[in-house]
């Protein structure tokens, strides 16, 4: 049955999806944007979202504002030979979208027993002894930090909470390239939460991300049992164990999306809404290059020609030659200069 | 993982036992510690009659001294691999420490008397019962205990045998030797040595010399000679240095050790109280930083002389080196030995035995009297026929044996050098 997102969000929102790569948002009110939030590449249309009966349970509050942003992303526009006339910071920040990117939240019981080698840090002392005529010997003490691993086993019987485990199927990319959450700074959802930003519906359902929860619990686990070992490290950790009591909730990572257009393509920049990390790609215009090439091409063209005739020229009066010879010269480099806007712009973005 | 694994049939690992965890909801268990309770001692006793029994080295058993009847010992024979132990700073800092000037209470089992020892004592003998007593091994993982040590392998007896034949051999000693007497029963005794292991990476530079021999002329005359090219060159020197003994005790003279050395470190076993039952042990009182110190500048000096010869040359200048030391490894053993002491001309000399193959080391009085004459008789006959050169030549023909008194003298001064120093080394041992 169709879920009633206003009745269960507290806001009015759309459920609408991206005919190119297939993510489905919530949209605040009726407006449907021009491109996908995602992928800024498809157009979305509004279609039926199956959702659970309950809106998320916290939200990592926004830190920092449209208006914060825009210094930022001028800064980090610049730089770039032969940018794109988008490629600025008051058409990035004049586009900035706000997109809220679920997160599943799992608690869990853990029962089991378990194995691991623990490990602790100890010190040795080594020598250096120097040797010289004259002098005789010196010695300094040098000493090394080694680990000294044992075994150690137990059971486990503890409550975790709160686990964050990823909704989205590219969660991993994603935040490669926005960097840490701070998810200390979470809060309990209200409707204000989302008003204003698109919010990105899971890929995954609770029961598909399991695999990654469990190996939440188990890292959390290992954790716990290094700790109680009172060891610096921990290595070749088994878990059996049982998951009881789970609970799922959901949680929204703050984001902002924009863009620039270069060519016939559109290229997303991705914003940290928390710690304000600008990721994306920052092409250079390669029609921008290819004028100045044609404009240093054209150039070199108009000072070989007539440098080619004063150069014949020089057979009748010899003055004229080095008159020619000196522009041929300067043709030539400049025909050879021609191509070297168009050759770096092309390295530059193949390297991004 | 697998679910459904019921908790309630879980036992932790064999030999594993519980530990205090940091975290609640979590349970430790980890390896029982090795050995035994700290501060264990243990008293030998025949199973048989009650007898007391003690280590014998000719038969490698525990013998009862009352019905004779032996028992088997099943120490493991690790040798050179006996446990070592890394230079971490909490063993550093426990050596350097040690355990305090306190003296400990042993209870004999036997009869309940209680007998205060040094701390630096192993075994002890009951005054009252006789019975005796081994310390089994201190606190757990107290690495600064003995962990190996190699038996007696060679009886008092045959050791009084060996000693009346040392005291006996030797021109330039006293001949009443021969019939001196001990000045009590000779002692039987584990004395503790440090062992050490490690890599020294040694890199050298110096301005190396290279002879070559050159042309030149002088007053028209072509003529040779040598000259040396500097070139500055540099290289290393990998040491593996293996089991590197040091005395642990600076009661007994190092010289004298080295010189009933060396030991089958070979033969090591691991450190059973049984083998002390009966002898005397000590523990050390060098403690492991001095020791390693002494090992250290004996290797370095090895180390020093590897890089010299490693120039190729004899002309060397300007030399240094760096000596890096790695994986570096000690061992507290205990060795056997007898020590025993006699007097003479109102002096005491020391002797001691090694108590694995027998070899005796000591102090021998020197008898100067006949170190004299024998100088004397050496240069006696280089004297006599110069002499007689001299009275020859009064009729013109000595000059031949002047010649030949002066060799025959130059070779006695030679032998006479020998013998003095030789007394001289004698007497210092």
């Amino acid at each position: 049955m169709e879920t009633d997102l206003e009745a269960v969000w507290g806001v009015p929102l759309t459920a609408a999806r991206c005919l190119r790569c297939g993510a489905a948002h919530l949209l605040p009110g009726g407006a449907i944007p021009p491109l996908c939030p995602a992928c800024l590449q498809g157009t979305v249309e509004p279609q039926p979202a199956y959702l659970r009966d309950e809106p998320p349970e916290q939200v990592l509050p926004y830190r920092l504002s449209e208006r914060q942003l825009a210094g930022a992303l001028d800064e980090w526009a610049r730089g770039v030979w032969f940018r794109p006339a988008e490629l600025k910071g008051s058409v990035l920040a004049a586009r900035l979208r706000r997109v809220l990117l679920p997160l599943w939240l799992v608690d869990g019981l853990v029962e089991g027993t378990w194995r691991a080698d623990v490990g602790f840090d100890y010190q040795v002392v080594s020598s250096q002894d120097a040797y010289r005529d004259g002098s005789g010997w010196s010695s300094q003490e040098v000493r090394e930090t080694r680990v000294r691993w044992e075994p150690r086993a137990g059971r486990i019987h503890r409550r975790y909470e709160n686990l964050a485990v990823p909704a989205l199927d590219g969660h991993r990319a994603l935040m490669a390239r926005l960097g840490d959450f701070d998810l200390g700074q979470r809060a309990a959802y209200t409707p204000e939460a989302v008003q204003g930003g698109a919010v990105r519906i899971p890929d995954r359902e609770p029961e598909a991300a399991w695999p990654d929860a469990q190996a939440s619990f188990v890292r959390a686990a290992q954790e716990d049992c290094r700790q109680a070992a009172g060891a610096e490290h921990i290595r070749d950790f088994a878990l059996q164990a049982e998951y009881r009591e789970r609970q799922w909730t959901q949680m929204l990572l703050p984001t902002y999306v924009t863009w620039y257009c270069e060519g016939e393509q559109a290229w997303p920049v991705l914003i940290n809404g928390q710690s304000g990390r600008i990721s994306g790609t920052r092409r250079a215009s390669p029609r921008q290059a290819g004028v100045l090439a044609l404009l240093l091409g054209g150039l070199a063209l108009l000072l070989l020609l007539p440098g080619g005739l004063l150069a014949l020229a020089g057979a009748v009066f010899p003055p004229l030659a080095v008159l020619g010879g000196l522009l041929l010269i300067v043709g030539a480099v400049l025909a050879l200069l021609a191509p070297l806007p168009v050759i770096g712009v092309w390295v530059h973005n193949r390297r991004r | 993982m697998d679910e459904g694994q019921g908790q309630e049939v879980w036992a932790p690992p064999e030999g594993f036992v519980p530990l205090p965890s940091r975290v609640a909801g979590i349970e430790l268990y980890a390896p029982a510690p090795k050995g035994g309770p700290p501060e264990q001692t243990r008293s030998f006793k025949c199973p048989f009659c009650g007898g007391i029994t003690a280590y014998s080295a000719e038969q490698r058993q525990l013998t009862c001294a009352h019905c004779g009847r032996a028992q088997e010992l099943t120490a493991e024979v690790v040798g050179r691999a006996a446990e070592q132990f890394e230079f971490t700073l909490e063993a550093m800092e426990h050596a350097r420490y040690g355990w305090g000037e306190q003296r400990r209470e042993l209870a004999c089992e036997s009869c309940g008397a209680v007998v205060a020892v040094a701390p630096d004592v192993l075994t002890s003998t009951c005054a009252f019962c006789g019975s005796h007593r081994v310390l089994a091994r201190d606190a757990v993982g107290d690495a600064l205990r003995p962990t190996a040590l190699i038996p007696f392998g060679v009886d008092a007896e045959r050791c009084q045998a060996q000693l009346r034949d040392w005291l006996g051999r030797g021109w330039m000693h006293p001949p009443e030797l021969r019939s001196v007497r001990a000045l009590h029963e000779m002692i039987g005794i584990y004395l503790p040595f440090w062992t050490f292991d490690t890599h020294v990476h040694a890199r050298w530079r110096a301005e190396v010399g290279t002879e070559r021999t050159e042309f030149y002329f002088e007053g028209g005359e072509r003529k040779t000679r040598t000259v040396i090219d500097w070139q500055w060159r540099s290289g290393g020197v990998a040491i593996p240095v293996r089991d590197h003994l040091v005395p642990g005790t600076a009661r007994v003279s190092r010289r004298l050790l080295e010189k009933i050395g060396p030991f089958d470190l070979g033969a090591l076993v691991e450190y059973a109280p049984a083998f002390l039952a009966g002898w005397q042990a000590k523990t050390c009182d060098v403690s492991l930083p001095q020791a390693w110190e002494t090992a250290k500048e004996e290797i370095r000096e090895r180390a020093r002389r590897a890089c010299r010869a490693d120039t190729g040359s004899v002309h060397v200048r300007n030399f240094q080196m760096t000596a890096d030391f790695a994986d570096e490894r000690w061992r507290y053993v205990l060795l056997p030995a007898y020590l025993v002491s006699y007097r003479f001309a109102e002096r005491i000399f020391q002797v001691i035995v090694n108590g694995q193959t027998g070899k005796v080391a000591g102090q021998k009085p020197v008898s100067w009297l006949r170190v004299w004459l024998a100088i004397a008789a050496l240069l006696a006959p280089g004297l006599l026929i110069s002499l007689l050169g001299l009275l020859l030549s009064v009729f013109g023909f000595g000059v031949v044996l002047i010649g030949a008194g002066f060799v025959v003298l130059i070779a006695g001064l030679g032998g006479a050098g020998v013998v003095f120093f030789q007394a001289r080394a004698a007497e210092q041992v």
